[in-house]
């Protein structure tokens, strides 16, 4: 110490460093201490010397002691304020628990003059809580974080009592500190993070907690937590048979607090991370939503453990919420249940599941999915699957469903509304998370196969809803990608192929600020794909291109080389170039076998068969439908998908002509189809359609009739677009059917209806072409030469160029 | 993805029908001529329209202009392979295909020499539709 200043002034200024040091966390006083100003240049040496002894003597050396009571000593029974503990004078009971109480206290020797926490054992000098206490000294002297309540001493004084010496925390637990604050849900999620750091700390130091409760938890004035406490803690690994720990931590086990404690812990199992997970998620729970998770009557030590091991938990956002509770996290019952309903039940079951493995594996994991919450990004807790969020989303605002497109409209409106002012409350993240669901949500009710196939919206709330989208100035261009997205594939879904494709390009044109991202490159694939279902063959081998010059800088992936070679087939096959389309449907096959994706093997199949049918090539067109038929007994395959490439494999030999071959395939097609999804399912029309036009061309005319007259009655009580638009579909069946049979007039009545149909559905290209053809048709029958020469003669859906439209089920009488 | 079905050479073959109507053979047989290579195009070779398309043009060919034995056997032998074609695509049992055999067979018999008299009453007897 030779270094220590000589005068006197001096050390009255070290003593006032020292003290401030000492008041600041260990890792930042070096720092501190290089800031000083050049005056005190001279006495930051000695600080470092006077810290380096303090800190020995407040951890390393009495940590280094043993807790034990000297023998000969009969320490009293009680303490009582002014007493001496070690260097310490208590000044005032803070605590008061079964096995010990805690005092506030200070050092008498002069050498800290800081408050402390004094925790000291009860005068019933059980050895075990002895044990206990070094164990917890031990465990403490191993921590250091900014949210543990740090180890100052630890020693037995002169009449034989063990103490610790604690730092006091000035403040409230957590629970009441988050009452008396009026913490939101965010604000309180966001307090909790730190509980989260200082467990997560101790679990990456080996330290299980045990205890954790709101009250091992205080808050002080700067929003700080500190936990404390660490008295049933245990060291991970510490459970070995072996370990001379073994029987303190069994034995200590059962001192855990019961409200809070994991099954595991009730039933003295091993514990793991998982169990501090588990408090934790009670803790979180009765901070969000005001009550325990756990549902009991009496509370119990044995009904809380049975509720506990076996009991149902109560879903946070199906709590019964007062207005108080809601009141003191400044919002309504209402509204605190809509904030915890979806993302927040999802964690807080997820951190509470009976089963450890069930649970989030570390406190770090739960923290990450607090903070994707409150950053607006999806929970992990969550299903992945946005057909589940969304049919979770329906069934959360059911009202919305059945009152009609004109509420369905303002609710979006309002949606959007809500994006903006999110964005200038600063909120923007979260409620742009909350916006996206919602219009995802409602964009996607549109889907009929959401509603057992009711289409509740259709296109209005669409339209109106995209117009919006198009207007938000600033929004994040990722988030506002994503729900083109979902509204192409709702105008998709609904039919309307042209608007998807426009919808899909404006994802694009966001998405192409990235460069050739992975999200970009799946961008294009989608539009590729709404181009050739628009029949826009042009845009889309352009835009096939581009994804060529993308990908000398982002090579493709094996799937993205086999969907790339599949859509340029796609695109020859349309163009009747089914050479290159073959040679395109080769290389896809080629390099679905590489990955071993059955799906796509099947799908290169069957345009290779349309090519090489094209081609005029039946022997190898029919090599590859018996090797595609065999794949599909591909155990890896569902039963849907089984129906699906079934379909595309029989439509392929439909479209060149192969009836007779390919109608058991399409009978079995439509059977899977029904077993599926019922009998007349909207998501199955299409298969529906070619089993009947199948049927017609190779003359089993009874089974489509029949089908027919089901189908109108089946949808008698429909009267929404899709409905309307499929009435056309079947209405050109059946008049090719009446054609068929001779009822000509009959057939007669149903074209006429067609027509007239048109004021209210704008026919297809597709239907049009159907509708001309049968009338041409009729008319041949009739042999009226005259009005055939006629109807040819005027502008009509007939044009032989090729270049519009393909049909979707147009149907063709020639044979 | 669903499979969508070209459209077809639906013009040339109407017209083509509605002309052999009429009774104009040599047009309607240009028209039909045109609606094939275009159904070939479309609907590919094998396509029963392009097949149904071919058999009528060849049998108002027949009918229209016989010449000589040489030509008459090579028609012969191209509806023959044109039924035949028809039969896979469409099965042995559909109507067309019981028409198509049917009129062969009155062609290999030599009935359409008996049936001269009326030139439009065996056209369309013959084509179809």
């Amino acid at each position: 110490m030779n270094e220590l200043p000589q005068d006197p002034a001096d050390w009255s200024v070290l003593q006032q460093l020292l003290v401030q040091a000492m008041s600041l966390p260990p890792h930042e006083r070096n720092a501190w201490i290089e800031s000083l100003p050049a005056t005190q240049h001279a006495l930051r040496e000695p600080l470092r010397r006077l810290l380096e002894v303090q800190a020995g003597i407040e951890t390393r050396h009495f940590v280094d002691g043993v807790l034990t009571t000297p023998e000969g000593l009969t320490p009293p029974a009680t303490v009582l304020i002014g007493d001496l503990v070690g260097p310490y004078r208590l000044l005032q009971q803070v605590g008061d628990g079964g096995m010990g109480s805690v005092w506030l206290a200070e050092r008498t020797d002069g050498t800290i003059k800081r408050k402390i926490a004094l925790k000291l054992l009860r005068m019933v000098w059980a050895r075990d809580l002895a044990n206990r206490m070094a164990r917890e000294r031990d465990i403490l002297g191993s921590l250091e974080h900014p949210n543990i309540a740090r180890l100052y001493d630890a020693g037995v004084d002169q009449l034989g009592r063990p103490f610790l010496a604690l730092e006091y925390v000035e403040g409230q637990r957590l629970d009441h500190y988050c009452d008396a604050q009026r913490l939101t849900v965010t604000g309180r999620i966001r307090l909790f993070l730190q509980v989260l750091d200082a467990v997560q700390y101790a679990h990456t130091n080996l330290v299980l907690h045990r205890d954790l409760k709101p009250g091992n938890v205080l808050v002080n004035q700067r929003a700080e937590i500190r936990l404390l406490d660490f008295g049933i803690a245990k060291l991970i690994g510490d459970d070995t048979a072996s370990s001379p720990a073994d029987a303190l931590s069994r034995s200590l086990s059962r001192a855990m607090t019961p409200r809070y404690a994991s099954p595991e812990q009730v039933q003295q199992l091993r514990l793991t991370l998982a169990s501090d997970v588990y408090s934790l998620g009670v803790m979180l729970y009765e901070l969000l939503v005001g009550c325990t998770p756990l549902i009991t009557h009496n509370g119990s030590r044995a009904e809380l453990e049975i509720a506990i091991t076996e009991g149902q938990l109560r879903t946070p956002s199906r709590a019964k919420v007062d207005a108080s509770t809601a009141d003191l996290r400044q919002t309504t019952p209402g509204r605190l249940l809509r904030t915890l309903r979806g993302e927040l039940d999802a964690v807080l079951l997820k951190a509470l599941a009976r089963n450890a493995a069930d649970r989030y594996p570390s406190a770090e994991t739960l923290r990450a999915d607090l903070v994707r919450w409150l950053e607006g990004h999806p929970v992990r807790a969550k299903p992945p699957s946005r057909l589940l969020a969304i049919r979770k989303f329906v069934a959360r605002n059911a009202w919305t469903v059945g009152i009609g497109t004109t509420a369905v409209t303002a609710v979006t409106v309002a949606a959007i509304i809500a994006v903006v002012q999110a964005r200038e409350a600063r909120l923007e993240s979260r409620r742009a998370t909350a916006t996206r669901d919602f219009l995802i949500g409602l964009f996607e009710n549109a889907n009929p196969e959401l509603h057992g196939g009711r289409d509740i919206s259709a296109k209005e709330p669409l339209r109106i809803g995209e117009k919006a989208l198009d207007l938000i100035p600033n929004f994040d261009y990722r988030v506002k990608a994503d729900i083109y997205s979902s509204i192409a594939a709702a105008w998709s879904q609904i039919g309307d192929g042209s608007t998807a494709r426009v919808t899909s390009e404006k994802r694009v044109a966001l998405l192409e600020r990235d460069g050739p991202s992975p999200t970009l490159m799946v961008a294009l694939f989608d539009y590729v794909e709404s181009c050739i279902q628009t029949g826009d063959y042009d845009i889309a081998a352009r835009y096939l291109d581009r994804i060529d010059q993308l990908s000398k800088r982002r090579p493709l992936s094996e799937k993205q080389h086999t969907e790339y070679q599949w859509y340029a087939g796609w695109i020859a096959l349309q163009r009747r170039e089914f050479k290159s389309a073959e040679q395109n449907f080769s290389e896809s096959l080629e390099s679905a076998k590489q990955s071993k994706n059955t799906h796509a093997e099947l799908r290169a199949l069957a345009g290779r068969i349309q090519s090489r049918l094209g081609l005029g090539n039946r022997k190898s067109a029919y090599e590859d439908y018996a090797v595609a038929i065999s794949s599909l007994e591909n155990k890896a395959l569902t039963e849907r998908d089984r129906m699906n490439r079934g379909f595309e494999l029989a439509a392929s030999l439909y479209i060149f002509g192969e009836y007779n071959s390919g109608w058991s395939l399409m009978q079995e097609v439509f059977k899977k189809s029904q077993d599926l999804n019922g009998k007349f399912s909207m998501a199955d029309i299409p298969v529906q359609i070619y089993w009947a036009k199948w049927a017609i061309q190779i003359d089993e005319l009874d089974k489509p009739m029949s089908w027919i007259r089901e189908w109108k009655e089946h949808q008698y009580a429909r009267s929404d677009l899709s409905s309307a638009i499929n009435e056309v579909k079947i209405s050109l069946i059946e008049a090719e059917l009446l054609l068929a049979l001779g009822e000509l007039a009959q057939a007669d009545d149903v074209l006429s209806s067609v027509w007239a149909s048109e004021n209210q559905v704008k026919l297809s290209s597709d239907d049009r072409l159907a509708l001309e053809v049968l009338k041409l048709e009729k008319l041949l029958l009739e042999r009226d030469s005259k009005a055939i020469l006629s109807s040819l003669t005027e502008p009509s859906g007939l044009s032989p160029s090729g270049d519009g439209p393909r049909a979707e089920g147009a149907i063709c009488l020639l044979v | 993805m669903t499979a969508r079905e070209p459209r077809g050479p639906y013009v040339y073959w109407y017209r083509g029908l509605a002309l052999t109507l009429d009774g104009l053979y040599e047009i309607a047989e240009t028209e039909l001529r045109v609606a094939e290579s275009e159904a070939a195009n479309v609907f590919g070779p094998l396509h029963p329209r392009t097949s149904t398309t071919s058999f009528n043009r060849l049998v108002i060919s027949l009918v229209n202009v016989p010449r000589d034995d040489g030509d008459f056997k090579r028609k012969l032998s191209t509806l023959r392979r044109i039924t035949k074609r028809l039969k896979a695509s469409l099965g042995e049992r559909h109507p067309h295909v019981e028409r198509a055999e049917q009129i062969m067979g009155n062609l290999e018999r030599g009935a359409l020499e008996s049936m001269l008299g009326d030139k439009q009453k065996i056209i369309l007897s013959m084509i179809l539709y």
